[in-house]
């Protein structure tokens, strides 16, 4: 990794581990905290795998859509083969859109929620604490595990885990 | 390599991008000034939102080391930056051209 690469992996580390706690503890602190974690987590991770960053917030789907040209991922992250994990992707592409949306640049543009900051923007009049996030990504996360595909957030805690240490960055 | 199996991987390629994320509208294949083993492949995407004025900037997609016989260069725009680039080729990256440019599915 270059030393952007490694800042941005270490920062979407720091993150994972900031969601993962919150999503532990679902009825202590507002989801909008974990969500907003979530999406950076995949923005950093996916602006860590190359060696110049994806344009944009969006950056999570440009990294699934050319992993499968890296043979170095499957292993790590439990796939046996591209088949396996091009289902499985196939399965996140929903979630990983919507994890996507909640970034405020994004979600600020398509008029939805977002975690971080009251909106809608101008006319601010909701408050991402007082907001379940339950349509935009609990269903989701609901909706991929059911698919019988291994579970979403099973395979991004080996994303982070595996990325720097394998490694299977470019 | 020949230009027919750089072009024949560059529509694979292409389709495969489409099949998965359907934000992408246009995949561009872009071979004039391309060296032999490189695919370039402009994709017009209506998810992308960049902070405005981040430059048109293309990723590298494939490894170092590679068994694959081409390097993956990728270039994302968003809509109104593909007007802008039509109207204007200059402002492709250095090197970059719309010359020969080759549609992939969705239309022109």
């Amino acid at each position: 990794m270059n030393a952007r690469q490694l800042a941005f992996f270490r920062q979407a580390s720091s993150d994972w581990d900031i969601f993962h706690h919150l999503y532990l503890d679902l009825l202590v602190f507002p989801r909008c905290h974990e969500m907003h974690y979530l999406q950076m987590c995949t923005e950093k991770l996916a602006k860590a795998y190359y060696v110049v960053p994806p344009r944009g917030h969006a950056a999570f789907r440009r990294l699934l859509t050319d992993m499968p040209l890296n043979p170095a991922v499957l292993a790590p992250l439990g796939f046996a083969d591209l088949a396996s994990f091009t289902l499985w992707s196939g399965s996140s592409a929903a979630l990983v859109g919507a994890i996507e949306d909640l970034a405020p640049a994004i979600a600020d543009v398509k008029h939805l929620p977002n975690p971080e900051y009251p909106w809608p923007r101008g006319v601010e009049a909701h408050a991402p604490v007082d907001y379940l996030f339950q349509v935009e990504i609990y269903d989701l996360i609901d909706a991929q595990l059911a698919s019988g595909q291994p579970a979403f957030l099973d395979i991004l805690e080996q994303m982070v885990a595996t990325m720097q240490a394998t490694p299977w960055h470019l | 390599m020949a230009e027919p199996e750089r072009l024949a991987f560059a529509r694979w390629l292409g389709m495969q991008h489409l099949k998965f994320d359907k934000r992408l509208t246009n995949v561009i294949y872009l071979p004039h000034g391309a060296p032999d083993d490189q695919v370039r492949l402009l994709e017009v995407n209506t998810g992308l939102y960049p902070d405005p004025g981040t430059p048109l900037t293309p990723i590298e997609a494939t490894p170092a080391v590679t068994e694959l016989p081409f390097r993956v260069w990728i270039l994302d725009i968003t809509p109104d930056e593909w007007a802008q680039v039509q109207a204007n080729p200059q402002i492709l990256p250095a090197g970059w051209s719309l010359d020969n440019r080759v549609t992939i599915g969705r239309g022109a």
